[in-house]
């Protein structure tokens, strides 16, 4: 019992927080300076989002400082027991009580939109429409059933579990995937000579996969591939490969199915088109004075057509999802919107209204108290 | 004091002294509006800017004799013999100097001097131009290459080639174009020509049409305003004006027969007709501008003024007086540098004022204006802590912060048009007063507090004991409350602007992050403080460290050049934010091996 009254104590000390502090600052400076030489993508994933930051010596793989998750949820708990059980709660102390309640949720949004929010693109030419977005980073392998003639069946699989796992039975259809290898990076080139590779049908046959390290910088685009065989181990091998671009013939059992792998997609409730896109550059330079898309959103359910502009710092919002003027075509009028899906947009504008609050009330009180001491 | 207003006023009066009815009007002639750079501006500010590009200074010495950046522009705009021979082209790369077979005990050299090997050296700018990691040389060739690309876009602002004076130009082609239209649109109808005459004519006429042409997508100086039938304001540059000279029945824009006109009384030394046709031209903007013409002049006396030089060494001024009064303990000094003091901030505050209007934003547009804006905002805060201390601190520190600060500013104007239009995704005047304002306020709260803890640190080394430890503390703990408030504040609505833009609250961007490490930094001061383990001494030497993690918030990210805030970036200086980042850690450790812990808390 007093192990863990030792144990919470120590949590909720000012002591605890301040190391915090320490460790959140060290991994923010060393995650800015990352970024010189990689992407965003990747100094989030090894940085911010994660629980440990590793380091590889020799092909160990070891933890050698708490990642921003981990802080974040050492801060979650320190600030919700010194709320709790250190600070009184008392009129003087008010502000401080609403400015760590505020933190608290300000960290708990945090935490929410980096796992369940996502970030997409679409890229549009005029006149073009479409229903779903692609992930810049995520890939998927999908798997079409077009026996019924009435529609299609699509099943998607995302590449992480493929990573992951060593065969998957998907309920949806009547086969095991068995996974033989997955390169999170890959070059193909075609080559006449089959050497040693263990694919036995499909275009990959006649394909040489290299893997490649994968490429942390935002500016280059990892290819993965994978290896698979359907029923068992023994039978066919086919490449799924994101730079093969279409989908492969594959028979399974007596049923025929096309299989790609393809970035991750998004699909919404609703059509969306993009009607005009406008530059416009003050004369005689090229310094851009706004960026503007005409769109119109077409509602699957309803029907209803609605025409709105998206333009900088004027985003569209439409359930849930959040459309942005996020660049254009250079040749053709064309546009590229960023589309983010986060259910919790809303945290972070609560929890900072509730810090700001705290903090000028914490500080007009201490400004009180130095005004009446100072005079009296 | 009344003395010392008196001087101002006359220093005032002397810089706008114009009356010289014997020369040109060059003062009028730099408040003529032109459109450069995508905004309107003086005529004025385009040769300033074009000076800083070129020469690196606003002025051109000709012999003995000062040339002022107007002058210079309109002699190069009207081929004047003399712009060959003038010393503009800096070029002090012991390298490119070699290069350019120029002797090296000179650093700016005449277009005549370089003109034999321009085009090697554009060729070779233009082959850098996307090389990584350049060298010293590399870079100083490519800055040349500007140089010369600017100049040689100034002396074609009115004729593609330099044999002919513009006003004989103008006027032989407006005389001939009715004939020359006439005769092409016969040709056109009838597939021949009457004799060799007209043949040749319509040789001319076409090579005419092709170098106007060139001009009219090549020049970005735009000199002709008109309203349209839509009752929109239009500006045109010299060659698009003169095509439209091929419909038949248009009339030349007033302006360009005023520009023709300057040039040829400039030409014959007409120094009446020259003045009251300037005077002319600026009554017939005045009919199209109307009152954003007061904005151009307004800029005019901006750059003639330069207040913020002018603070600057207002600011100098009191650093040695309460320096003196520091040594003599003098009252008459203090009570001087506190009202130079008073005058500089005026004057600082002026800058902003007009900086505003100018630019119809908030006073935060660039990394520039950022750095003017920190000074003010730092100094104003130190004047207010003076008036509630009174421990005689404020002016000193006030002359510090004010001087630093412009002279920053003074060296990143080289670098641009301190006045440039705003991109698309910063064009909101509402997120650059919100954001962008409290964003500078933090940094100017941590400045502060960095510099009392320097001053804490000296004080204890010299054993000073006039000063109370005790009210620095208060000061500096303040400062922090004051910095953490703004900056929190600030990154929240920078979060909140780039979920507006960008679509996420927060993206682990190095400017974010920059901010953020302020906040965290701020709160760990007062977190620290709160739990007693640094007692004055600590807080202090943190309060100097917080200087480093705002010098690297504010200039060092933009040095690493990634991220999202691009129109931020910059490369050079990074020498001076090391020198900056080692005086911090010397003070700080001076100050941490030095002095012994107060037992005060």
């Amino acid at each position: 019992m007093t192990k863990i009254k030792a144990i919470i104590n120590l949590l909720s000390s000012l002591k605890f927080a301040l190391t915090c502090f320490v460790a959140l600052f060290i991994i923010i400076l060393v995650g800015t300076f990352a970024q010189i030489n990689h992407g965003i993508y990747y100094v989030q994933k090894v940085y911010f989002h994660s629980f440990f930051i590793f380091i590889t010596v020799k092909n160990i793989t070891i933890p050698i400082f708490p990642g921003g998750a981990l802080i974040g949820t050492m801060l979650i708990i320190n600030l919700s027991l010194s709320t709790i059980l250190k600070i009184k709660w008392t009129l003087k102390k008010s502000g401080l009580l609403i400015i760590h309640l505020g933190l608290i949720l300000l960290l708990l949004g945090g935490g929410l939109t980096s796992c369940i929010s996502t970030e997409s693109q679409i890229y549009l030419e005029e006149g073009k429409s479409t229903f779903y977005s692609e992930d810049l980073n995520l890939n998927e392998l999908i798997i079409i059933d077009s026996s019924n003639p009435k529609f299609d069946k699509l099943i998607a699989i995302d590449y992480k579990e493929l990573k992951q796992k060593k065969e998957i039975q998907h309920k949806s259809i009547p086969f095991k995937i068995n996974i033989h290898n997955t390169f999170d990076n890959s070059q193909l080139n075609i080559t006449k000579i089959n050497q040693d590779t263990v694919v036995t049908s499909g275009i990959g046959k006649s394909l040489a996969l290299k893997a490649l390290p994968i490429f942390t910088k935002d500016n280059l685009k990892n290819n993965p591939s994978c290896i698979i065989s359907f029923n068992d181990n023994k039978s066919a091998t086919y490449l799924f490969s994101l730079d093969i671009n279409g989908t492969q013939k594959v028979k399974i059992n007596t049923n025929t199915y096309y299989i790609q792998l393809q970035p991750k997609r998004y699909y919404f409730p609703f059509l969306i088109t993009l009607s005009k896109f406008k530059d416009d550059y003050y004369q005689g330079t090229s310094i851009a004075k706004s960026y503007l898309s005409e769109i119109k959103i077409t509602d699957f359910k309803t029907n209803q057509v609605q025409n709105t502009k998206v333009y900088m710092n004027h985003p569209f919002r439409k359930e849930l999802f959040t459309f942005y003027q996020a660049s254009f075509g250079e040749d053709i009028p064309s546009s590229v919107f960023q589309v983010v899906f986060n259910p919790g947009w809303l945290l972070p504008y609560i929890s900072s209204i509730i810090i700001t609050l705290g903090l000028l009330i914490h500080f007009s009180i201490h400004l009180l108290f130095f005004l009446k001491k100072k005079n009296s | 004091m009344k003395k010392i207003t008196l001087l101002i006023i006359y220093f005032l009066l002397s810089t706008f002294s114009t009356a010289q009815s014997e020369n040109f009007n060059y003062n009028e002639l730099g408040q003529i509006p032109v459109l450069y750079n995508g905004r309107i501006q003086p005529f004025d500010s385009l040769a300033r800017y074009s000076l800083l590009i070129i020469r690196e200074k606003t002025k051109v010495i000709r012999n003995t004799e000062k040339i002022t950046a107007t002058q210079w522009l309109w002699e190069v705009f009207s081929h004047n013999k003399n712009i060959y021979t003038d010393k503009v082209f800096l070029i002090d790369n012991p390298e490119v100097q070699h290069e350019l077979n120029l002797s090296p005990n000179r650093k700016v050299y005449s277009f005549n001097e370089i003109k034999n090997k321009i085009s090697l050296i554009l060729a070779k700018a233009s082959a850098l131009k996307d090389k990584d990691n350049k060298s010293a040389y590399e870079t100083n060739i490519i800055h040349l290459g500007q140089k010369i690309t600017l100049f040689n876009i100034l002396l074609h602002t009115f004729l593609p080639f330099d044999k002919i004076s513009f006003h004989n130009y103008f006027k032989q082609y407006s005389e001939n174009i009715k004939n020359q239209v006439t005769i092409f649109n016969n040709y056109n109808e009838q597939g021949q020509l009457n004799n060799q005459k007209e043949k040749l004519t319509l040789v001319k006429f076409n090579q005419d049409f092709k170098r106007h042409l060139q001009l009219s997508k090549t020049s970005n100086i735009y000199l002709y305003v008109f309203t349209n039938e839509d009752k929109n304001i239009i500006w045109s540059n010299t060659g698009e004006e003169l095509l439209k000279h091929l419909d038949y029945n248009y009339t030349s824009n007033p302006l360009i027969v005023n520009y023709a006109n300057l040039n040829k009384y400039y030409e014959s030394n007409n120094i009446n007709k020259f003045n009251s046709e300037l005077k002319s031209s600026q009554n017939q903007f005045k009919k199209i501008l109307q009152n954003k013409q007061t904005l151009v002049k307004l800029e005019y006396y901006f750059n003639k003024t330069s207040p913020f030089i002018f603070a600057m060494i207002l600011y100098i001024a009191v650093f040695l007086l309460s320096g003196i009064f520091y040594l003599i303990n003098s009252n008459i000094l203090f009570k001087l540098s506190k009202w130079i003091c008073y005058i500089a901030f005026s004057v600082h505050s002026l800058g902003l004022i007009a900086r505003m209007l100018i630019q119809q934003r908030p006073p935060v547009t660039n990394l520039y204006s950022s750095s003017v804006f920190v000074g003010w905002v730092a100094i104003a805060l130190s004047l207010l802590q003076e008036k509630i201390f009174k421990n005689k601190l404020g002016y000193f520190i006030s002359s510090i912060l004010g001087f630093t600060t412009l002279i920053i500013a003074y060296h990143l104007s080289f670098q641009i048009d301190t006045l440039e239009q705003m991109q698309a995704v910063l064009d909101s005047n509402f997120w650059l007063t919100t954001h962008v304002i409290t964003i500078t306020l933090g940094y100017s709260g941590t400045f502060l507090a960095g510099l009392i803890g320097t001053i804490y640190i000296f004080k204890e080394i010299f054993k000073i004991k006039s000063i109370d430890n005790k009210t620095l503390y208060t000061m500096a703990y303040s400062l922090i409350c004051f910095s953490l408030f703004f900056s929190f504040i600030g990154t929240v609505l920078g979060g909140i602007w780039a979920d507006q833009s960008w679509g996420r609250f927060w993206g682990w961007d190095p400017k974010e992050n920059g901010a953020l490490l302020i906040v965290i930094f701020n709160s760990m001061i007062l977190h620290f403080r709160l739990s007693g383990i640094f007692k004055i001494k600590g807080i202090m030497i943190m309060c100097i460290l917080g200087n480093i993690v705002t010098a690297f918030s504010w200039f060092g990210v933009n040095m690493l050049g990634v991220g999202l805030h691009s129109y931020g970036f910059m490369n050079s200086a990074v020498q001076w934010l090391i020198l900056y980042i080692s005086i911090q850690v010397v003070i700080a450790y001076l100050g941490f091996n030095f002095i012994k812990d107060d037992k005060f808390k």
